[in-house]
């Protein structure tokens, strides 16, 4: 039980993560150059600068949650996916976990281009750095729930 | 130099040193320690399952976090000659390229057996 409530919870950060990154990188791809008008200009108008940290604190909180969570899945559904397997949703979550771990060692320097004395300076770095960020945390959003669609639990 | 500038050194130098020996941690099973999930309990350095699977993922993580650390903090103290050769963009291009890297390596462990 308690385990399914930090999957909850889990999950929950996850979407207000996947939220913040999504816009933020929209913002950068794809800036606006003339006031805002539709939803979709709205939502690449964003001040993407303002979202640096909460992205941070909601990729720590996550990977922390998930790794809790990590250390049932394997006596748990892993045990389950491998006897069935699965290899394929197997190597996706492997995929995820490597991932994960690639985006904890990329948080520094995103943080640090995304400092208004690098700003100007580093744009297209601030713009790869946060298109990564948004790739792990896409990916590893889907492959979740791939994961827990396949067996109930990820 | 100034302590931003710093700070932007070992920020550079972290992700590109963390992602290289992060993937060289997950080929040599280099963990620092090794988590038996079904008993709850650590082991130190890379331990053979007991009871259960073996976790080494947190284990690679301390190693390339501290070893990653230990290589950024040295180079904050290189002179500003030796660390402005050290390209910005190698921020994301090393990271990239560990993505790249991890995900052939479980597409040929997992998607061709």
């Amino acid at each position: 039980m308690g385990m399914i409530v930090l999957l909850i919870i889990h999950g929950l950060l996850a979407v207000a993560l996947l939220g913040a990154i999504t816009h933020q990188a929209v913002a950068v791809l794809w800036p606006v150059r003339a006031a805002a008008g539709t939803f979709v200009t709205r939502f690449r108008a964003v001040p993407s600068t303002s979202y640096v940290n909460a992205i941070i604190a909601l990729y720590l909180l996550t990977a922390l949650l998930g790794a809790v969570i990590y250390t049932h899945y394997t006596i748990t559904a892993r045990v389950a996916i491998i006897q069935l397997q699965f290899w394929k949703p197997y190597g996706l979550f492997e995929m995820k976990e490597h991932f994960a771990a690639i985006g904890l060692g990329i948080l520094p320097a995103y943080w640090y281009f995304w400092q208004a004395q690098a700003a100007s300076e580093y744009h297209r770095i601030r713009v790869s750095l946060t298109t990564i960020l948004a790739f792990i945390v896409w990916w590893n959003f889907l492959v979740g729930h791939i994961i827990n669609n396949l067996r109930g639990f990820a | 130099m100034t302590a931003s500038r710093k700070f932007g050194v070992f920020a550079i130098t972290f992700a590109v040193a963390y992602c290289i020996i992060y993937i060289v941690c997950t080929e040599m099973n280099w963990a620092a320690f090794t988590y038996h999930s079904a008993l709850g309990r650590f082991g130190f350095g890379p331990n053979k399952p007991i009871e259960g699977p073996a976790m080494y993922w947190f284990g690679w993580i301390t190693t390339s976090a501290i070893s990653a650390f230990v290589v950024a903090a040295i180079a904050t103290y290189l002179p500003y000659g030796v660390t402005r050769k050290l390209p910005a963009a190698s921020a994301w291009v090393v990271p990239l390229l560990a993505i790249v890297t991890a995900t052939g390596l479980m597409v040929h462990m997992y998607f061709f057996r």
